[in-house]
């Protein structure tokens, strides 16, 4: 059968920006880590609710309290620590006891590196009347800043406040068994660790410790299973490739050692990459161009979330610039978060609007989500600033198509393969709308052009195959066509070609050994049970 | 090629025990052959002759005895201002944070002279910045002390020869030429120093004829001998791409600091072969310790980890991954760190290794391994799973909660208390001399620490039970380990910055009995270093190795020292040479100074 190519897959082309900064950096010795952490720390400990409970305590002053906080919280997100103090001053100024202040104030100086002051403000949030959550948080924040300064008696009694203020919070429970591990209390490790899996399950950092805490057991089975449970939730952390590759050593798995430590030197090349950019960044915190480079790299190996994470800082401190919007955008179309992606993609053609891709994004976001007229017009738009932009054609040809018309859908992928004549996918899929239209002469040049642009498209060869078996032409090249295309592509639907081309060149013995196999692969498939009918009634009849 | 002579040493021994050797044991057959070396002379008898013992080839598969958890009544003076040490070291002292001055300086014990008493030399810095012409102030230089015997030393540093005003840094003895006495190897931020020993208490230096003065900045350096053909090999980690002419200011926070390591690209390490004839050949090409990249480096160990009868070397790196080379048994080296688990902490992080050491605490005969780390991090344990690979036990062993608030050096595995089972020293200071600026919750001068070996496979914190030599709050660095004033028990040398050394005096550790044997070898190389040595006394089972490096920036005493807890009589006593020769005896008595030769039979010493 004929293979619908939908090339429906939005092929993201990254624009770089300079290299180097706008000009409006700001000195800050913050490290992109911090960053990064910030805004995991932020979702964690939930500031959201602290902002709602330091405005429910100042009725008088809400909307003043509530822009501070939401300033500090945001400039704690992108990095920019002392302006974050001077937002934590404002609402401190307005509310002097305000708790949730002195915990975001910690937040930030935990961030500078700054310990001892971070935990001076937690300590005095507790000093206040502050609610459950905030102060569950604040325990939360000094079990982690003893546990780091080694001070381990102080980071247990921590831990185990926070975790009874906020026992719902599987984040506390982790941290409380990291401490306990540091202590050397592997039973009550243990526990805390299942406790953070049980609340959450997804949590990777629980199925490390436990895995930790299993090889120091001298138990690497066990070792082995949490880590392969860690590392499907956690891809990035190379502790845990490390930990895996000593678990199989230890089990005497040599070569899958080697496999994980192979793993381990690629992850830990791209943290010891990510690092050295966040080295840079703690001298310049708002150079666009290094927000960009670390995206890219994080990028390479796959990892969206950090990379949206940079952009998302880029599009903060350098808010006009059209180019970090459109990235933001397409990392989202990546993501399959469209409505960040429009909004951010409708921002960059607000800042440029020139920005032609940003216009054929969205005219694909909009063809995606089926309001043609819409995206008809972002596409047109894109052309009509740049009649060369092929991708604009690939959509109207895809919205033409599913609106079933073929005139123009044809017309659009035709336009497509004159701008790109080396485009096989664009000849694949222009034949596929011609043979619907019944246009076959030209539908066997789109195919044989496919071919031509690249040899190893298997789609193309099977197309062709097809067709030509379909409309008796060419009989004795539709089987080495289909042939071809089984050898690119061993496929159900490949083999179902296969058994057509031999059965339409009366090899039925072929036929219905192809199809058989194809059956092998997708036993449900009514069409091919009924081509084996075909083929065995057509037998039959020859035999007679 | 100098002759073998016996030194004053062997002439002050007692009596001696004859033994056969055993040469067809399977060690032998590893043994590269050494030629055109003379047989030194037997020790001569002097005393009361015990009888012969015959060889045996034993199997290595005691079990250790029970636990102990009884506190030992062990303390540590600090006798070095009674006893004359008045070393002060100085970093020059230039005011301006110079990149080189945090590293310190070491130190250690030997017998420079052969009279049976450790000496002690202390490494020094010199000022590096030109900035008092007027004043007449004695240049610093590094001083060797001479032990009188009495437990006071004197300083003989000029007499000796040995006061090389280099900036100094660390130092390595062994016997390079096989004369039968100890040479003496100092690494600077400048071109190093090699002193050859004369014999009769003066040095020559030799650096540049023996090819071995590499002008980059050296930190721990080590003999052995890499490809047994019975000549010591020299290691040295090297630091940095530094000058004092293109320092950098680092401030963090708007507090001048000192920088760190990565704020200066990094040196490859140096390996020199020796020649047998006077010289070294750099091999560190040859070698493959180039295969790896430059890091920082800062301590060394030799030691037979997978027990195949050649030196193989761990390396900490500053802030990088650690190196475990594996002896390849032809004079080259394969960087195995990764797959044996050594490389990094057991989250995969990358440490400030500063100081390490091999030594068997569980006494299952494979050597583990120990590596000193910065503070936040803790001090590393890896036991040794099965000569393969390494398992990291700080926490469980009781180590990691207690070194997680120090910054580490000098660090070593040696028996304090004389029961048998190998504890732990290290000593601590930090970097920063405004750290409480940044950070309030340390301090600049530290306590060092000692954990006493439970015989469990844990550790016990035991510094604030163990005198008021460990209640010392200063900045060390090195940390050398020998019995000073030949007690019984092992004394612990100090190296601090910027401060006066401190001698801790053991008191108390020879309220069990002991063993000490120091080893000349024959075929192997004189100093004995790589000799393994295993001695089993009643249900105690325990094996060392003669080693040179190990700790930070130090050496420590060669006569290998074993606590005997109650043991009356040592049942065997094995030594598996560098040659793959194995000797033994039987029924040997306790709490004597032993001297052994290779082939020829072991000298009783002194009671």
């Amino acid at each position: 059968m004929i293979t619908t190519v939908t090339i429906w897959r939005p092929r993201i082309r990254f624009k770089q920006p300079a290299k180097h900064g706008t000009g409006n950096e700001v000195r800050n010795s913050v490290s992109l880590y911090q960053i990064l952490a910030s805004i995991l720390f932020v979702s964690m400990s939930g500031f959201g609710n602290l902002i709602n409970l330091a405005i429910a305590g100042a009725p008088g002053s809400q909307q003043k309290v509530k822009a501070h906080f939401d300033r500090g919280v945001h400039y704690v997100e992108i990095g920019l620590y002392d302006k974050a103090i001077i937002e934590v001053q404002n609402v401190l100024e307005l509310q002097p006891e305000s708790s949730e202040a002195f915990c975001l104030l910690g937040d930030v100086y935990q961030y500078k590196e700054m310990f001892n002051e971070a935990a001076d403000a937690y300590q005095h949030a507790l000093t206040l009347n502050g609610s459950k959550q905030t102060r569950g948080i604040a325990n939360w924040c000094l079990g982690i800043i003893f546990n780091k300064q080694g001070k381990f008696l102080k980071a247990e009694k921590y831990g185990k406040e926070a975790v009874s203020l906020l026992p719902g919070a599987s984040w506390a429970h982790h941290r409380l068994g990291d401490i306990y591990t540091q202590r050397g209390k592997l039973n009550e490790a243990v526990g805390a660790y299942q406790k953070a899996m049980q609340l959450n399950p997804e949590r990777a950092e629980a199925y490390q410790g436990l895995g930790r805490i299993a090889l120091m057991q001298n138990d690497p089975e066990a070792a082995i299973r949490y880590y392969q449970g860690a590392i499907p939730r956690a891809p990035y952390q190379e502790g845990a490739y490390y930990n895996l590759a000593k678990a199989y050593r230890r089990s005497h798995q040599l070569e899958k050692a080697k496999a994980q430590m192979e793993r381990f030197k690629k992850i830990k090349a791209y943290q010891d990459t990510v690092q050295h950019y966040q080295k840079k960044l703690k001298k310049n915190p708002t150079n666009v161009g290094l927000h960009a480079e670390l995206a890219k790299i994080h990028l390479e190996i796959n990892n969206l979330n950090a990379a949206i994470r940079e952009y998302h800082i880029l599009t903060s401190i350098a808010p006009s610039l059209a180019l970090g919007h459109y990235n933001l955008g397409a990392l989202y179309i990546q993501q399959g978060e469209v409505q960040r992606a429009i909004e951010s993609l409708q921002k960059a053609i607000e800042l440029d609007g020139n920005d032609t891709e940003s216009y054929m994004r969205l005219g694909w976001i909009y063809a995606s989500q089926k309001k043609f007229d819409l995206a008809k017009s972002y596409l047109q738009d894109a052309l009509q600033r740049n009649p060369m932009l092929s991708e604009a054609y690939q959509g109207l040809g895809e919205i033409y198509a599913q609106q079933g018309i073929l005139r123009e859908a044809i017309a659009a992928y035709t336009k497509l393969t004159e701008i790109e004549p080396k485009a096989a996918e664009g000849w694949l899929r222009l034949g596929a709308l011609q043979v619907k239209a019944k246009q076959f002469d030209d539908a066997v040049h789109a195919f044989q052009q496919a071919i031509n642009m690249n040899p190893d498209l298997p789609d193309a060869y099977n197309n062709l195959a097809w067709l030509y078996a379909d409309l008796n032409l060419n009989l004795d090249q539709a089987v080495p066509l289909a042939e071809k295309a089984v050898v690119l592509n061993l496929t159900a639907s490949n083999l179902d070609t296969l058994a057509y081309a031999h059965y339409k060149n009366k090899n039925y013995t072929q036929a219905e050994q192809v199809i058989q196999r194809a059956l092998e692969i997708d036993p449900n498939k009514d069409q091919y049970h009924q081509l084996l009918q075909e083929i065995q009634n057509a037998r039959a009849m020859n035999t007679k | 090629m100098r002759r073998l002579k016996i030194g004053k040493f062997q002439q002050l021994c007692k009596s001696t025990y004859i033994f056969n050797s055993e040469s067809g044991s399977p060690f032998h057959a590893m043994a590269s052959i050494r030629t055109a070396t003379e047989q030194p002379k037997p020790p001569k008898l002097t005393y009361n002759t015990l009888p012969v013992f015959a060889f045996l080839l034993l199997s290595f598969l005691f079990g250790p005895s029970s636990a102990n958890t009884t506190p030992s009544n062990v303390t540590f003076i600090n006798s070095a201002a009674d006893s004359g040490l008045d070393f002060e070291h100085t970093d020059g002292e230039s005011g301006m944070r110079l990149f080189n001055e945090y590293l310190g300086a070491g130190g250690g014990f030997f017998d420079y002279n052969d009279d049976g008493h450790l000496d002690i030399y202390l490494i020094n810095g010199i000022p590096q910045i030109d900035q008092s012409k007027d004043t007449q102030l004695p240049i610093p230089a590094n001083t060797l002390y001479h032990n009188r015997g009495d437990g006071t030393f004197s300083d003989v540093t000029s007499l000796a020869g040995v006061g090389d005003a280099g900036y100094g840094v660390g130092c390595a003895v062994g016997d390079f030429d096989n004369d039968g006495d100890l040479d003496l190897y100092v690494t600077n931020f400048g071109p190093n120093t090699f002193y050859c020993n004369n014999g009769d208490g003066t040095f020559i230096e030799v650096s540049v004829n023996a090819g071995v003065a590499s002008a980059q900045w050296g930190t721990s350096c080590a003999f052995a001998d890499v490809d047994n053909d019975g000549f010591l090999d020299l290691y040295i980690a090297n630091y940095a791409k530094y000058t004092v002419e293109k320092d950098k200011r680092c401030v963090i926070r708007g507090i001048w600091q000192y920088c760190g390591p990565g704020t200066y690209p990094p040196d490859s390490d140096i390996f020199y072969r020796n020649n047998g004839d006077g010289t070294f050949s750099d091999s560190s090409k040859k070698s493959a310790i180039l295969n790896v990249p430059a890091y920082h480096g800062l301590g060394v160990a030799f030691g037979d980890y997978d027990n195949d009868g050649d030196q193989d070397l761990y390396v900490a790196n500053d802030q990088v991954a650690n190196f475990l080379f594996q002896n390849r048994g032809d004079g080259t080296f394969e960087e195995v760190a990764l797959l044996s688990g050594v490389s990094y902490s057991d989250m995969g992080k990358e440490e400030a290794g500063m100081g390490t050491a091999f030594g068997d605490y569980d006494n299952d005969g494979l050597l583990d391994l120990t590596v000193s780390n910065f503070q936040n991090e803790t001090n590393t344990l890896y036991h040794n799973q099965s000569g393969e690979f390494f398992a990291d036990v700080t926490i469980t062993a009781g180590i990691g909660e207690v070194t997680h608030g120090y910054l580490g050096w000098g660090i070593s595995f040696f028996d304090y208390d004389n029961d048998g089972y190998k504890d732990i020293f290290v000593a601590n200071g930090h970097v920063l001399d405004n750290v409480v600026k940044v950070d309030r919750s340390t301090t600049y001068p530290q306590q060092n620490l000692l954990f006493r070996n439970l015989r469990d496979g844990t550790f016990a914190d035991v510094t604030n039970q163990t005198g008021p030599g460990l209640a010392l709050q200063k900045v060390s660095r090195g940390a050398a380990f020998g019995d000073y004033d030949n007690d019984g028990d092992i004394d612990i040398l100090i190296s601090n910055w910027n401060q006066s050394a401190d001698l801790l005096r053991n008191e108390g550790g020879n309220l069990n009995n002991w063993v000490q044997f120091r080893v000349v070898g024959v075929r192997s190389n004189r100093s004995g270093i790589g000799a393994r040595i295993k001695v089993v006394a009643g249900e105690l089972t325990q094996y060392a190795e003669v080693q040179s490096g190990g700790s930070y920036l130090s050496f420590s005493d060669l006569r290998v020292h074993f606590g005997l807890d109650k043991s009356e009589k040592i049942d065997l006593l094995e030594i598996r040479w560098p040659s793959g020769q194995i000797d033994s005896a039987r029924n040997l008595p306790v709490n004597q100074q032993f001297l052994v030769t290779e082939g020829h039979g072991l000298t009783h010493c002194q009671e």
